[in-house]
């Protein structure tokens, strides 16, 4: 029984970390605060007026949301949309079949984002915006690399470019994986001398302690926040704008999962329940159980 | 009133015949320990999944799936209670389950003359099997769909017979509705239906025989002057309020799961359910829920498809076998030699790793850290028919002991 119960505490944290994948940078916690209301219906604010325009929550009703976050009715009939009711679920503006000619593609339903991609992967993707004239609406994502979005929140966040630090990293590892296919290519050839060939590999080992070295690097520059630097101000410090972020994704991570808070509330009593009742089992069967173990 | 009542009732059916062999007069041995709560645990699972699952009937919808579980979570009054309840209660149901089998192995509870308990035991873990895998395509979310896809294409692996087979078993030349409409049948009435069914005839097989015990001794060979076993006590109100209190440290670990954490972090409800199922859109990697992933590594540690299935029925089947396989007859762990219980052992650590193996990303290591596994697993079986030749034994006390 004992071998069993840390065979599988031995293992566990080992699937966790293999279930983690790649990883992309930045990756900060997002550290939202469920039970903060004001956090809240500031980000439900922020979602009516950004995203709200392309992105449905089909499975979420404004007075839900009015209950929830305790809004009064003028403020949750601010956040609906065109001709909606209260009693809606919260549709988007735009006709699917024209975001599909702009976009590409039809903007994603964002009901469940926060459960499907986490808070944290929200959060970074949300601050990992960078301009890049070589995509439709100039910018691109290191989170979500070809991101199909435009920066909506630029007037909020600036505009922002990768830092020459970050750049200078990249180089180094885009460099050397381009080495390092020519040299494994090398060692697979037939006609290499077995000197080219330890030569070739010793190169490659070398290749391989730069590109660790550059990804510890911009781990480094993830966690300063030196990935960026921006080029044109917005509205908000970059400080100012990490908030914002965060109530935005305290609004989705609610949207996801709106009985959060109720379910810990009950769960609470249900326990204290329990805990008496496993009292009085406990009694009950010892109380029957005296006239047996002395037979 | 009431005992004229009963005299009614006796002469028209038996109840009290009935409530009297079954509980208040079946004698149970009065070493049980541990162990013993998951018999009556997994009864606990199968009624809350019953009960659970009759309420999200009334308002889950085959036709909308995604939506209606939606629907069920946010819309319905206490909906997303009943619903994390019933896929929690998919988990728990395994867990005990598990260690309910464990507890079998263990103290050799399936040798005679309890082989049909245990047969009919493996009837229904292959139906809890069924059940769980049809139930997890309902909510129709990524996982649901690719996951019922790697399951239902392993059938195509089958040669001459598998493409059709796939297709009978489908209904449509693609996983799509129809399939989903069909495993909401069989899910919620055929396989339930002989679940109950099977419990009943397992519960009357062991009745029958009487329960084994931690010391593997027969109980019913010393009797006292009435013909009770004298190492026998009545299961009902002994057994009955003990088993209370296993229920009751049982909800408090199964409600904090339901309450406090139901995604289980990822492993009772996998992140990408949460995104309705998408035909064009493969997921990064595909892992089967924890309860199938040892069974799934064997299939992937053969590189041959229809090989891998081959392997991964032959691992349910040969559990089947275990009351033949299994030849000593010192039935408990706690008079068996140490060469069992190394053996053993060795099996919960490569059956766990084997599990792990199952849900994360295949490495060249973890292949063939998979393999190893998978033939150590089919050579415990074989091992246990070897085993009495070497085995060295302690006596077995004449009656239970007090431990």
């Amino acid at each position: 029984m004992k071998k069993l119960i840390s065979a599988i505490l031995f293992l566990l944290p080992v699937a966790a970390l293999a279930a983690g994948g790649g990883t992309t940078h930045p990756n900060q916690k997002a550290n939202i605060n469920y039970s903060d209301k004001a956090s809240l219906q500031n980000g439900a604010k922020l979602y009516a007026n950004y995203c709200q325009g392309c992105h449905s929550m089909q499975y979420v009703r404004y007075s839900r949301i009015a209950q929830d976050l305790d809004l009064t009715e003028e403020e949750a009939e601010q956040l609906i949309l065109g001709e909606g009711k209260l009693g809606d679920t919260m549709d988007k503006a735009m006709d699917p079949d024209l975001a599909k000619k702009w976009f590409g593609v039809n903007p994603l339903d964002l009901s469940l984002a926060a459960r499907v991609r986490g808070n944290d992967w929200l959060y970074n993707y949300l601050r990992a915006f960078y301009i890049d004239k070589s995509r439709p609406f100039d910018v691109n994502n290191t989170v979500f690399p070809g991101v199909g979005m435009p920066h909506i929140l630029a007037d909020l966040q600036g505009l922002q470019v990768k830092s020459d630090e970050l750049l200078a990293a990249e180089e180094v590892i885009s460099m050397g994986k381009a080495r390092m296919d020519e040299l494994k290519a090398a060692i697979k050839d037939p006609e290499s001398s077995a000197e080219a060939v330890a030569k070739a590999e010793e190169g490659v080992a070398l290749i391989e302690e730069e590109i660790h070295d550059a990804q510890l690097e911009i781990a480094r520059l993830s966690r300063e926040g030196k990935m960026f630097t921006i080029v044109e101000e917005g509205e908000m410090t970059p400080e100012e704008y990490d908030h914002a972020v965060r109530d935005l994704v305290a609004f989705m991570a609610y949207t996801a999962n709106p009985v959060k808070l109720k379910s810990k509330a009950i769960g609470l009593w249900v326990m204290l329940f329990l805990l008496i009742l496993l009292v009085l089992a406990y009694f009950l069967k010892k109380e029957f159980w005296k006239d047996i173990k002395k037979k | 009133m009431l005992k004229s009542f009963m005299t009614w009732l006796d002469a028209r059916f038996p109840a009290t015949k009935v409530w009297n062999e079954h509980l208040a007069e079946y004698y149970a041995p009065k070493n049980f320990n541990f162990w013993y709560f998951f018999g009556s645990l997994a009864l606990l699972v199968l009624v809350n999944q019953l009960l659970t699952g009759i309420w999200l009937t009334m308002f889950y919808s085959p036709s909308e799936p995604f939506a209606s579980v939606e629907y069920i979570m946010r819309d319905v009054d206490m909906g997303w209670i009943i619903r994390y309840l019933h896929s929690t209660g998919a988990s728990a149901f395994f867990v005990v389950v598990y260690l309910h089998m464990f507890r079998g192995i263990i103290y050799g509870s399936y040798k005679k003359p309890r082989e049909l308990v245990w047969i009919f035991g493996m009837i229904i873990f292959v139906l809890l099997m069924a059940e769980a895998f049809m139930g997890y395509l309902l909510p129709w979310g990524q996982m649901s769909f690719w996951g019922a896809q790697v399951i239902v294409n392993l059938f195509s692996t089958i040669p001459v017979v598998g493409g059709d087979l796939v297709e009978w078993i489908r209904g449509d030349f693609t996983l799509s509705l129809a399939t989903l409409n069909r495993f909401f049948a069989l899910h919620v009435v055929a396989v339930p239906l002989a679940l109950v069914a099977m419990v009943f005839l397992h519960i009357v097989a062991l009745h029958k025989v009487g329960s084994n015990n931690p010391d593997g001794v027969e109980i019913k060979e010393k009797k006292d002057e009435n013909g009770i076993p004298l190492d026998g006590i009545p299961f009902h109100p002994y057994y009955t309020v003990k088993d209370i209190v296993g229920v009751v440290v049982f909800l408090m670990i199964f409600l904090a799961i339901v309450f406090f954490a139901p995604d289980f972090g990822g492993y009772f409800l996998e992140r990408p359910n949460f995104e309705p199922a998408n035909p064009l859109k493969t997921p990064a990697h595909i892992a089967p829920v924890w309860y199938f992933t040892p069974f799934y590594t064997m299939l992937r540690a053969v590189p041959d498809p229809f090989g891998g299935f081959l392997v991964m029925a032959a691992a349910i089947v040969i559990l089947f076998l275990l009351p033949w396989l299994d030849r000593q007859k010192v039935k408990s762990i706690r008079y068996r030699g140490l060469s069992f219980k190394l053996l053993l052992a060795v099996f919960v650590i490569a059956f766990v790793i084997l599990g792990v193996l199952g849900v994360i990303p295949v490495t060249e290591f973890t292949k063939w850290l998979g393999r190893i596994c998978t033939v150590y697993y089919f050579f415990f079986f074989v091992a246990l028919w070897f085993l009495p030749k070497f085995e060295k034994t302690k006596p077995v006390p004449e009656r239970v002991t007090d431990k």
